[in-house]
């Protein structure tokens, strides 16, 4: 018996850890690209609907949480996004902001 | 299923392996079999039976990949950051090198948020394998 090699029940789990990894870091490159070209178009939109400077709105998304960010392209995402903006510029959480940003 | 909710190791052990198989038949719900398979993965832990840990881990594991399939990326990230945390409690006991670099690997490229969820599972392992000790 090789001392150095796992055991068969500590191997098929190491190899679904490995697998697994490999996976989220293929989805996290992928989701690294399309959320910079989206926070791009984010910044500018919400921007314009709010009469601020595009720049401040992308450091704002830039300095927030990973998770929040991979959630960007979902309903929930950017309807968190858009109440964010209403509250912060307008006082205006209404669901309307959201639509700018589609 | 009874034997192991009296305190069957062998019993709890078996349920958690059974879970990961039957995940795999596309005819189950996965996510539904994985909590299972978690839960009695856990008591084993608490056992402290050998390979426990290891079978918990690859529950946390494929819960993880099924809930990132279904889409729910945070539960997804919640159930990688506690698998992570077994790992590494896996690494500590083994000090194998293909253990180590595995999880050393994961844990590089992990975000702040798997990170998070690792050091909180991190704390209930620690309470869990203390009453097991």
């Amino acid at each position: 018996m090789d001392l150095l090699s796992p055991n068969p029940t500590i191997k098929a789990a190491l190899d679904a850890l490995a697998s697994l990894t490999a996976e989220r870091r293929q989805r996290d490159l992928h989701l690294a690209r399309m959320v910079s070209a989206e926070m791009h178009d984010t910044a500018k939109a919400i921007a314009a609907r709010h009469d601020v400077s595009a720049d401040a709105v992308l450091a704002d998304l830039l300095d927030a949480p990973s998770g929040f960010l991979s959630n960007m392209d979902t309903p929930e995402g950017l309807a968190g996004l858009g109440a964010f903006y209403a509250e912060k510029f307008d006082g205006d959480t209404s669901a309307s902001v959201v639509t700018v940003i589609h | 299923m009874r034997a192991a909710a009296q305190g069957d190791e062998a019993a709890q052990l078996a349920l958690a392996k059974g879970a990961l198989e039957q995940a795999a038949d596309p005819q189950q719900c996965a996510v539904t079999v994985l909590i299972e398979g978690v839960a009695f993965a856990r008591m084993a832990v608490m056992n402290d039976t050998p390979d426990a840990l290891a079978v918990l881990g690859h529950c946390l594991v494929e819960l993880s990949r099924a809930y990132g399939e279904c889409g729910d990326i945070p539960a997804a990230d919640e159930c990688y950051g506690h698998a992570l945390a077994v790992f590494l409690e896996v690494a500590s006991r083994t000090a194998l090198p293909t253990v180590l670099s595995t999880v050393g690997g994961s844990l590089q490229t992990a975000s702040d948020t798997v990170l998070q969820h690792k050091e909180f599972y991190g704390r209930v392992l620690g309470a869990l394998t203390a009453k097991a000790a």
